[in-house]
Parts: structure tokens; sequence; C-alpha cells
């Protein structure tokens, strides 16, 4: 029974599984707009954002990790200390997920029965007294802190291991858990971009999140209806790209960084068929059975022309379309941004799809550099 | 949270944010009190007082002893008495005394008083001179009136100095007078504490180690001092004093190399103290202090520590981290238990177990090929030469050795075919000892027998077809008796071993591998024929250039003799041995196995063509050299074909640092455990035993192939020490033995003495004569016999076979037939290079000229190139520490007093030189085993100094020799030349040098 399980989450777990579910499930969580919010109700979802629903989360949360205990590896994985944190940031992060979701559920609720939201309700009751309410109760989280990284320390020792030695590298060599992600995408893509660019895009794109969603008719309060599509597609890079991406790199990479289902052995010569060819390839060799022609740029040109198009060609194709109202509110430039991080950030997603689909290595693939 | 009371301006209520701040406080507390307690609680904590306790018990032990010996001691006794005497004179004038001491005391404070005076009045003047110095040159001030107050207070301070004085000069009068007075008794104090001295510092160590013996003071600062946090303060609890930082030797730390700082004495705390020798682990003294860490050793504690040596992690200070490795699977368990022992993952030099802590030497030692002391790493270093390792495998140290096998380069002319398969496919069943190791037959190729029959098959035809042509000399009638009889006598059994029943030794050790030196002559007369043998005997590099076996000098018909004993018999006869029939030549099988290894150098269509247009002899001659390079025949044997092939395995040079993540465990993940020495022994255990379970899903031509050498288990700790040996050189760890050109030179001779296993015949500065065994059996079966004969004494009648192990036998007969067996054995090397000249040993390895014509065994003419002559005699002469190359000569009178008295000690009226020596072609009188080696080469022979040290006590250079010592003690019997032994030896040795041809 107990090794059935296990089996059925290895297999669920595994990426091409995992994140297909995720990416199409989110929409439905996180309604982007009002027809996946219909959706969303008419299956009951909102309940997820209840105080049973929220019992819920955690009980089987907690439970899956209560059943994973039963296995040395999977124990063994979950109490390294270092691994100790991320335990600790995905309670975390789906608590206060929760919480605030809770309250945005419960505003929306009001808000349709034409009630002003809590916040402003209670904005009297809310005044604290600095000295002694304020001052008192952070004291005393100081002290407990203080508790907790005493107890911390003397019960999970700090991992002391070998001198660093740069020609013989653990293995699987990890970076540190709050940048698991970005490790993550150097999988999929070239250094450079994985390395450099994506995470620039990341910062410019969190500071201009305000100069996008410009709606002010919500601030103060927690409300989802409101400003569903800048929440949802900032959900969908914070858990999916982002905690997703941790969740992986953590507890799914092994030696090799081989992916490993959770309650499968580390094996060091784990052996995988990965045998990734670039869209010159697919398109010259495969499709048009030729081999690859000499100059570089008609070699690269269906990749290079698949960036354009991805880049160039779809924002006006969709500003026409499916996002005209969302255009003509916008205005062409923040609409451009908007589209362009949009574009840029689902791109990862979509080389992870076609490297385990087509084992695509490179849309273009220069001996200088690699999309 | 409640809400505030009515009437207050209070978000939270104040009572229950007190709770919470209490409840955390306390949570503070207890976690910092748990904090304090994780400090000091330390594994090595206990142990330390443990052994302070032990170690006050052994103080106080030894007190005793030292107060037994003392107080038996006659100078301790004296200087009681004395101090007694003395005390007694004291007390009868202490009424005199006491009164001098209380004027003593009075005189004391005056001086006191007078001195306080004079000091306050030197600082006023001192003040004076600097206003009048700033009055006078600076204008600061009045210059007349600073001066005159200068001046004034100069007289009073000079009047206050000499009053001073005076009080100093009345007390020390006074002191005078009082130590007159008890002056005895202070010296026989003083030579009290002299012979009580040890006593006394023993005392002062248990006052510091044993608190019962503390005063009370002291005692609560040793309880105090024990507490958490004031423990920082502890001088016999802790680790910082307890460390070595060792200079010199560093750790390396991949981007710097630091000191290598060991902390094991902080358990292992009795570790260098002899009187902890028979204590138990962790407090026991390491087991050679001789050798290991005494400062007279050489290897001192402060010069080379615990872990480079050992390995391990220094820095550690508890069980787990210090990287102990436990030796075998009961202490594993038993570690597991007592310490909860795990593997220190992260650690690349775990301590090497017990059993192979030798492997530590090679580090520093890593061009000898024999350690002192280091058994089980020299038997392996031996057994690496012996069994071939460096054939297959590069391995620095060995580089450049001979190949371990025979030549097959004239194999057509050597044995047949059909042998040459049955031997191939199971070399054990010809000879259980053999060194020829099994390639087939074995636990991942076993179910693919069809294939490795034609394999075999293959390659004898390929070794067959390439042989080239040995012209064989008809031999003249052998007589196989006098054959035997040549075999035992002329030294053959130095290297090879004649007994059919032989196994391989239960114990092995450098005299057995050197007694397996050559092959064991039996079954010859199966592998070959005795034409075969004749030829190879009386001139083996006739067949062979590049052959260890030396020739005996052997004429016509003694190698017929030795031919016709060796191939006859029971001892040339090896009835069970190939007497099931050679499989047929399998050719679908055959082209099978050819496509097999073609397909892998060209495509498989390629492959088939060129198949389809061999004949099959082609085939079978072109798959056998395919096989023979798979398999790497040519790592130990000559083959044609095959002689600039690179070897075929794995470089061992850096084996030992090879991390374990590289060594493939296959499916043995749970049997085998995972370290490297744990990999090594079940790799030379069993070679193939890796491809367990792998065997269907590779293919035979994957499968593993070293050979099995079945060794025995001791011969593969020995191996496995010295794999854990080749370690990177690591240059902070290097503390070599110098590497002076004589170190060197002397290394290299070792090697060559090794190579051609001088060590087999003569006795070396590391053992060796292991002949003498061998000559014993024959000097029993022979000499003895044929004194039988003769109707001479039966002496010897009812020797044990084991000739040197007859502990009941008569001792006197037994010393009388070492010593005849003695004489007919080589003689011994030790000393050879302050013996001999250089150029007589050149000249005499080329053509060894007869120093003892009544031996039987012969001195090999070696093949030795002029380099390798020259090595030995660097070898012998850096050995010895004499000055080489050159030396100053002798150049003897021939007239005068000097000589004439030289002649009459040698004359048969004194010395009887002659009696037992010979001199030319002139034989002494008595039987041979009395005869002693000819005089007339001391000339060319002996350097002449050594023949005045061996005048003088010749049982000093050679124990047991037969040379009477005529100067017993540097004196003499004979009144020539002034009754002056020196001068005696000397005109003695220069007659001796006259003797040669050309002087007279």
């Amino acid at each position: 029974m107990r090794e059935s399980i296990q089996h059925f989450i290895n297999t669920l777990s595994q990426p091409t599984i995992s994140f297909l579910i995720l990416f199409f499930l989110f929409f439905f969580i996180f309604p982007p707009n009002a027809w996946f919010h219909r959706i969303n109700r008419k299956l009951g979802l909102e309940a997820l954002w209840t105080v049973k629903g929220g019992i819920a989360i955690f009980a089987s949360m907690t439970a899956l990790l209560i059943f994973g205990g039963f296995d040395a590896n999977f124990r063994s994985i979950i109490l390294k200390p270092d691994n100790v944190p991320i335990i600790l940031l995905l309670f975390g992060s789906i608590f206060f997920l929760w919480l605030s979701m809770h309250q945005a559920m419960q505003n929306d609720r009001r808000l349709r029965g034409d009630e002003p939201p809590e916040e402003w309700v209670k904005e009297s009751d809310r005044k604290v007294l600095v000295w002694p309410d304020l001052v008192y109760i952070e004291l005393i989280a100081m002290v407990l802190c203080m508790v907790l990284l005493l107890v911390w320390s003397i019960v999970l020792k700090a991992p002391l291991e070998e001198p660093a030695d740069p020609s013989a590298t653990p293995n699987p060599s990890k970076a540190p858990w709050y940048f698991l992600a970005l490790q993550e995408m150097l999988v999929y893509f070239d250094p450079w971009l994985a390395g450099v660019v994506f995470p620039t895009l990341i910062i410019v794109g969190l500071m201009a999140i305000p100069y996008m969603d410009t709606d002010r008719s919500t601030s103060g309060f927690y409300s989802y209806e409101k400003r569903r599509t800048f929440i949802s597609l900032f959900l969908f890079g914070w858990l999916v790209l982002w905690v997703y991406m941790i969740i992986v790199g953590t507890f799914l990479r092994g030696p090799g960084w081989n992916f490993f289902g959770p309650f499968e052995r580390w094996d060091l010569h784990k052996v995988v068929a990965l045998n990734n060819v670039n869209v010159s390839e697919i398109v010259y060799v495969k499709m048009l059975g030729q081999t690859l022609p000499d100059g570089i740029l008609i070699r690269e040109g269906p990749g290079i022309l698949l960036i354009l198009v991805y880049f160039l060609v779809i924002p006006p194709l969709l500003a026409k379309t499916s996002l005209k109202g969302f255009f003509n509110r916008m205005g062409s430039v923040k609409y451009s941004f908007f589209i362009f991080f949009c574009l840029t950030a689902l791109s990862l997603p979509l080389k992870m799809l076609s490297r385990w689909f087509l084992n695509l290595k490179y849309f273009i693939a220069t001996p200088w550099f690699n999309i | 949270m409640p809400s505030p009371p009515p009437g207050e301006q209070r978000h939270y209520n104040p009572i229950t944010l007190d709770k919470w701040f209490t409840i955390s406080c306390v949570l503070f507390l207890i976690s910092l009190v748990w904090m304090f307690l994780q400090d000091y609680n330390r594994e090595w904590r206990p142990l330390q007082k443990e052994f302070r306790v032990m170690d006050a018990e052994k103080t106080r032990a030894q007190m005793e002893t030292e107060r037994a010996r003392i107080e038996s001691s006659d100078d301790y006794q004296e200087a009681r008495a004395l101090l007694e005497k003395a005390s007694r004179d004291v007390a009868a004038r202490s009424e005199q005394l006491s009164a001098a001491r209380s004027e003593r005391h009075s005189l004391e404070k005056e001086y006191a008083r007078a001195q306080q005076m004079f000091n306050f009045k030197k600082a006023d003047l001192d003040a004076a001179k600097y206003k009048f110095e700033e009055a006078d040159s600076h204008g600061h001030g009045d210059p007349v009136a600073t001066r005159q107050a200068m001046e004034a207070l100069t007289v009073e301070t000079d009047a206050l100095g000499i009053e001073s004085e005076k009080a100093q000069l009345a007390l020390a009068a006074k002191d005078e007078s009082i130590n007159a007075v008890t002056a005895e008794t202070r010296s026989a104090e003083r030579s009290l504490s002299k012979s009580t001295r040890q006593l006394d510092l023993l005392d002062r160590k248990l006052k510091a180690l044993d608190p019962a013996e503390m005063s009370t003071i002291n005692q609560i600062a040793n309880i105090v001092r024990d507490m958490p946090i004031m423990d920082m303060a502890n001088p016999y609890y802790g680790v910082r004093d307890k460390q070595l930082i060792i200079e010199g030797i560093t750790d390396d730390v991949i981007f710097s190399r630091v000191d290598k700082v060991d902390r094991c004495m902080a358990c292992h705390l009795g570790i260098a103290k002899t009187d902890f020798a028979d204590e138990a682990q962790p407090f026991t003294a390491h087991p050679n202090l001789d050798l290991f860490l005494s400062d007279a050793s050489p290897h001192p504690l402060k010069e080379f520590g615990c872990t480079s040596c050992h390995n391990g992690r220094g820095r550690g200070v508890s069980f787990n981290s210090t990287a102990h490795s436990p030796g075998s699977v009961e202490q594993r368990k038993e570690w597991e238990d007592e310490h909860d022992w795990h593997k220190l993952h992260h650690w690349e030099h775990p301590m090497y177990p017990l059993k192979y802590a030798e492997a530590g030497c090679l580090q520093c030692h890593d061009g000898q090929k024999t350690i002192p002391g280091a058994d089980t790493l020299n038997l392996g270093l031996a057994l690496v030469e012996r069994a071939g390792c460096y054939g297959c495998h590069t391995i620095e140290p060995f580089a450049g050795r001979p190949k371990a096998g025979p030549s097959l380069r004239r194999i057509g002319s050597k044995t047949t075919q059909d042998w040459a398969y049955h031997w191939i496919n199971n070399p054990k069943a010809f000879r259980e000892h053999t060194w020829m190791p099994s390639f087939f037959n074995q636990s991942n190729n076993a179910q693919v027998k069809d294939r490795s029959d034609q394999e075999i098959k293959a390659m004898v035809a390929y070794l067959f077809n390439k042989s080239e042509d040995y012209a064989l000399q008809e031999p003249p009638e052998g007589d196989a008796t006098h054959g035997e009889e040549l075999v035992r006598s002329l030294g053959c059994l130095g290297c090879h071993n004649i007994d059919p029943e032989r196994v391989r030794p239960e114990i092995v050790t450098l005299a057995t591998l050197r007694s397996e030196h050559g092959p064991a002559l039996t079954g010859l007369g199966d592998k070959t024929t005795a034409e075969w043998v004749y030829n190879w005997v009386r001139n083996p590099t006739g067949y062979h250039t590049g052959t260890r076996m030396p020739d005996l000098r052997v004429t016509d018909q003694e190698a017929a003799d030795i031919a016709a004993y060796l191939c006859g018999g029971d001892l040339g006869q090896h009835a069970a041995f190939g007497s099931t029939p050679v499989p047929e030549t399998d050719a679908t099988k055959l082209k099978e196995i050819t496509l097999d290894y073609m397909s892998s150098v060209m495509t498989l269509a390629q492959a088939r063509k060129s198949i389809n247009a061999m004949t099959e002899e082609e085939m079978v001659v072109g798959v056998g050299e395919r096989l023979i390079r798979h398999y790497g025949c040519f790592g130990c044997h000559d083959i044609p074909g095959f002689e600039n092939e690179p070897p075929i395995g794995t470089d061992l040079t850096e084996e030992g640092s090879k991390p374990v993540v590289k060594l493939d465990f296959g499916n043995l993940h749970g049997e085998v455990d995972h370290v490297n020495h744990a990999w090594f022994n079940a790799k030379l255990q069993n070679p193939r035993v890796f491809d367990k379970g792998k065997e269907k899903i590779k293919g035979p031509r994957a499968y593993l192939k070293m050979p099995n050498f079945h060794l025995t288990q001791q011969e593969t700790d020995a191996l496995v020490t010295v794999m854990l040996g080749l370690r990177k050189n690591d240059p902070g760890l290097k503390r070599h033995k110098p590497r002076t050109p004589e170190n060197l030179f002397v290394e290299s001779g070792e090697n060559l003495v090794r190579a051609l296993n001088c060590q087999g015949c003569h006795e070396l500065e590391n053992g060796g004569g292991d002949i003498r065994a061998s000559i014993a059996d024959w000097y029993r079966d022979y000499k003895v016999d044929a004194s039988e004969d003769d109707g001479a004494d039966d002496e010897w009648g009812d020797e044990e076979d084991d000739w040197g192990d007859d502990g009941d036998g008569d001792g006197e007969q037994d010393a009388e037939f070492l010593s005849q067996v003695a004489s007919f054995s080589p003689p011994l090397l030790l000393g050879e290079g302050r013996k001999v000249q250089p150029d007589w040993l050149f000249h005499f390895l080329e053509d060894p000229s007869s120093i003892r014509p009544w031996l039987k065994v012969r001195m090999p003419t070696f093949n030795l190139t002029d380099d390798e002559r020259n090595t030995f005699i660097k070898y012998f002469n850096y050995l010895d520490g004499e000055s080489f190359p050159f030396a100053g000569s002798v150049h003897p009178a021939i007239e005068g007093e000097q000589y004439e008295a030289g002649k009459r000690l040698f004359s048969g009226d004194v010395f009887q030189c002659q009696r037992c020596h010979i001199s030319g072609d002139e034989m002494p009188a008595g039987t041979p085993d009395m005869w002693a080696p000819n005089l007339q080469a001391v000339a060319s022979r002996l350097k002449p100094q050594w023949v005045l040290d061996w005048l003088l006590d010749p049982q000093a250079i050679i124990p047991g020799t037969k040379m009477p010592g005529y100067f017993p003690d540097g004196g003499t019997s004979q009144p020539d030349l002034d009754a002056d032994a020196h001068r005696q030896m000397v005109a003695l040795r220069d007659y001796l040098l006259t003797l040669g041809s050309d002087s007279e």
C-alpha cells in the first residue's frame, strides 16, 4: 500500500506531469478573467480560502510530510539542516497566500453586497499605542526569536563539509535554496540568459508593476475580483515559476541534475535518455530530410523567425484580438512593456515544455550565444 | 486577543503581555543554559577526567618506587645524617643565633629608614637640577637662586647616601656572622634536595593532579574552574594545550595550505607515555615508541604528529569527527554500539584501518621497497613485483622493471599448442602455486566457456604462428642421478623449487617470495622437452636475450644431466594435467568473436566483408592478436608484435587518492563497504566480482578482465596496504627520507638486488641467504652419506629433516652442522662495500672467478650491463658509508723488519694461515669444508683497511665465521715488532698484499 502510494507520488511528481497539471490548473484556481472565474465558482474552488479550506490545505501538506517521513531517503532530505528553511518557506508562503486570499474573498463578498471592505469599517479600532503596546510585543517577539535561533542552532548543527575543491565539486552541486529557481532555469537556457538577463528582467518587472497596474479603486484593502488579472499573473510568476522551481530544485533534482521522485533512491549512476536537438535540426534534418546548411543565418533562420514572431507579431495580434479592451485601457507604451514581460516570463514554461516533448535544446544556436 | 479593560487606552491586556514576557524570558533562559551545557558537554571531557585520575595513581605509584629507591640509596642517607648533625649543632647555639637575628632585625630597620630618606632627597635634587638647567639655559627663572638650592641639596643627598651605605654594610656583616653558623645546614639541605629531585618533581606533579593533595584554596579553584563557562580557564581539561601544530607538514585546504593541527591527544592522552603501554584505548601508548613519537625516535611526535601517517581529521575532537575507520565488520559493529560511529562523508582521507596502517609510510618512503619495520607494506611491495602488477598498471615506483613472466617469442620450440591451451585455461591445474593468473573459468566468464575455449585457442594460434625459430642442439646422453645432485648443489634452488607436492605457503614472507623467484621446476617433461631444457640451461640468453635466468657456466654434459633429471621421473611428469581433450576449433564461434572485435574498429558491414575474405587460419591468428591486446598478455610476457604496446590497466600511481565515487561497486553496494580499501580488497580477492549480475547486460568483450591471482587474505591485505599508500604527490605531507645521491644509489641497488634475487643465495643487510635450507638438505644427503660410506663418524645421520628447528637435538652437533652448512653456502655480503675493491667487484660480476673453490654452489654469470655493475658497486659502497669511487692504496715493502715479521706470522710456525686458506693453486691440507678463501687474491680483491679490521676481530664482521681471532681484544701473543699488535697486523696485511702474482 505504502509502496504503491509512493510510486504514485513519484510518477505524479515527474516535472512533465506535475508541471502540466500545475500550469493548467493554476488559472482555474487563480482565474485571470471572468470566464475562468465563472468556472472557478462553479467548481467551488473558492472554498479553498475559507477557514475549513485552509485547514484542509495544511492538513494535507502535513500529512504528506509525515507520510514521506517514513521513507529514509525522503526523511534525510527534508531533515537535512540546509533544507529545513525550505520546508518553513513552503508552509510560510502557503499560509500567507491563504491569509490574503481569505481576506480578499471576504471583501469581495462584501463588495458584491455593496458593503465597504472590512479594512475601512474597522479603521478606527486599529489604532495602537507605540508604548507600551507595540514596543512590548516587539520585545517579546525578539526574545522568542532568540530562543528559536538558539534552539535551532543546537538541534540542527551547521553542516560543515570538506574544504571546497573546484576540481571535485559535489554531485549534485546545488545553489542556496533561494536561488534554486535560477539554477533550474540554467537547464533550459543559455547561462547568459538564465544567469544575467532573466534575473535583471525579474527585478525590473517587479519594479514596473505599479506603473502598469494603476487602478486605485482597490487601494488599501484586499480584493481578488477587482484586480484578478494582475494578481493571477503575479501569482503565476511567484508560485509556478519560482516556488515550484525551488521545490523541484530541492527535492526532485539529484546526482547529475537528474529528476528523481521524492521516494526514489538518488542513484549516482542513473542513466536518462537525454538527446536534445536545436530547431535547425528539427526543421532541416527531421522535417525536410536534409543536412544542415552551412550558412549560419540560413541554418538558424527558422529559429530566428520563431523568436521574431513571438516577440514582434504576437503582441500586435493580441492587441487587435483578445486583448483589445486591455490594450485600449493601457495605451500602447504600457501595453508593450506589459506584454514583453509576460511573454518573457511565459518563455520559461514554453521552453520547458518544448524540451520535454520535442527534445528541443535551443531555438537559435550559435557559437557565441544561444536562445 | 482579549479586549482592553474598560477605561484604559490599551490595545492588549497588560497582564497577558506580562505573562507572555515571563514565558519567553524563561524559555530564553532555558535555551541559554542548554547552549552552555552543550558547549561544556564534550566527548573528551570525561576521558580527560578519567585520565587525570589514572595519571595521579601512576604518579603516586612512581613516587612510592622513587621514595623506596631514594631511601635505600647511600647519597640520601648520607645527606640526611649530615643534615641532622648540622641541625643539632645549630640547635646547640640557638641562643647566640636568636640574639644575632634580633640584632639583624634592628639593623635592617635602620637601613630601610636611611635608604628611604636618601631616595626622597635624591628626588628633590633631581628636580632642583632641572630647575637650574631651565633657568640657566633657557632663561626661565633665577639662575643664581636655583643654583644655590641645587648645591645645598647635593651636600644633603651625599650625606644621606653615606649614612645609607653604612647601614647596608652593617647589615651585611651581621648576615655573614649568621651564615657562618648555619652554613653546614644549608649545604646539607642542598645535597638532600639534589638526591630527592625526582621525587620532588613527582610530588609537584601529583599536587597539581590530585585534588586530595591540594590546599583548600586550590581545591575550591579546582571545582570552580571545572564549571561550565568557567572552564575556559581550566588548566587540566581542554584541547588547546593538548593539540600539536606541526610545522612544515600542511593540510591541503584547496586554495591554500595550512599547518597540520592534530588534536588526537585530547583523548589519546597516554599515547607517548611508556607507562601507559598496557592501558586500554584511548589511553594506551603507541605500540612502537622506539620507532615513533618518542624524542629519540626517527619520527618524534612534535615533528610528525598523528594524522601525517595515520590519516584522519586531526582537527576533530570527537570520535566521529576525526574519521576513525573500523578494521573489520565486528569492530564496526562495536563502534556503532559504543560510539554511535558513522562514516564521516565529508573527509577525503579517513584514518587507515589498523591493519593497513603501514600505508602511511609510503608517503615519505616512496622510493624504498623495503622499509624497516613495515612488514606488511614490504610484503605488499614484493608481491607487486612478484605478481607483475606493474605489467598492466602503470605504477611509478615500479617503472622500468623487467616483465614478470617468461618470453613467448620462441614458444614454438618450447612447448605444444595443446599444452599452452591447457595452461592458459587453468594454470593452477599444472602448478598449484604458479604466479600465472587465471583469466578464464572465472565468476563472470565461466558461463561463456564455449567462447573462452575458442579465445584461448586463437591466442595460442597467434603465439605459435609468430613464434621465431630457435635452433635446438642435440644433447648428449644425460644422467638423471647426477643431474639431481647438480640441481641441488649448483644453487638452482635459490630461485626455483623442485617439490612436486608444494602448495602456496600459508604465511607468505619475503623469503617465501624469493624462493618463488623463478618458476617451480616440476612437470617440465610435460611442458617441454629435455632437449629444450638442455639448450636453455647451457645458454639462457641464447633463448631470450633479456632473461633474468643467469648462466651457471655448466658444461654440456652437466646441462644434459640436469635436463634428464628435470624432465624425467615423478618430477618431470604431471599425469593429471592436460588429460581432457582440447576442444575443436568452432568456425561459427570464431567468426562471432572476430566480428565482435572487428566491429569495434570498423563498421559492421566492413567487418563482415573482411571476415568473409579471410581463411580460417588468418581469422584465428588475427583474432588471437586482438585477444592478446585485449587481455594484455604482453604486460608480463615478451610477445612478437607487442613490443611497444602501452599497458592496458588503470594507472595505480595515485590510486590511494582516488575518490571512492570513482570506484564502480557494481551491484555490490550493500555487500561491499563503501570505502576504497573494501573495494580494493574485494577486487583483489576476486577481480571479476563487480561484474556480478551484469553478465547479461554487457557482452563478453566488456567483461572485467583483470585475471585472478588467487591471493590469500594475507597477501590481499598487504597489497591493499600498498594501494592505499600510493597517494597523490602531496608536497605538504613530505618529510622524505633525504633524497641524497647516496640514498638514491642504495635504492637503485636494492631494486637490482631484488630483480636478480641476490638474496635468494646471499644474506644482505635486510635478510636473505634463503638457499641455506636446501644446501643443508643437499649436505645431509650427499656429503654426510658419502662420509658414512667412507666409514667416517656418523655425526649427522640422525638429523631431523628440518635442519634449523631441531630444538631438542644435540646443541653442539647442531652448531657444528650449521657451521658446515655455512661453509658450503654462498658467502654473506654484509659489509661487502667495506670489504672489496670496486675494480675487483666490477670484474667479478662480469666474470666470476673462484674465491672458494670448494663450494659447489656457483656464482652465476648474470647478463649485466656496465651500468648495472656500477650500480652494484655504488650500492655496496654507499650502503657501508665508504668513500667512493677513489680510495688510497697501500704499497707494501718486500724487505725489511716488517716484511720479515709478516712472513713469520703468516708461516706454518705461527698463525698457520695456509692450513685453511688456499693460496694460488696450493690447496690446504684439511678437508674442503675447512678451507678458506684464496689469499693470493687479497691484493686485488680486498680493501687494505678491511683486512686489518678482519684480522682484529673476525667475529665482529661475520658472526660465526671459522676464522680465528689472533689478536683477542687488540692484544697479541707474539713478540715480533715489539709485541705491538697493530704493527703485527699491518705487517701481516702487507705480507698478504705481496702474495699476488706480480709482486714476486
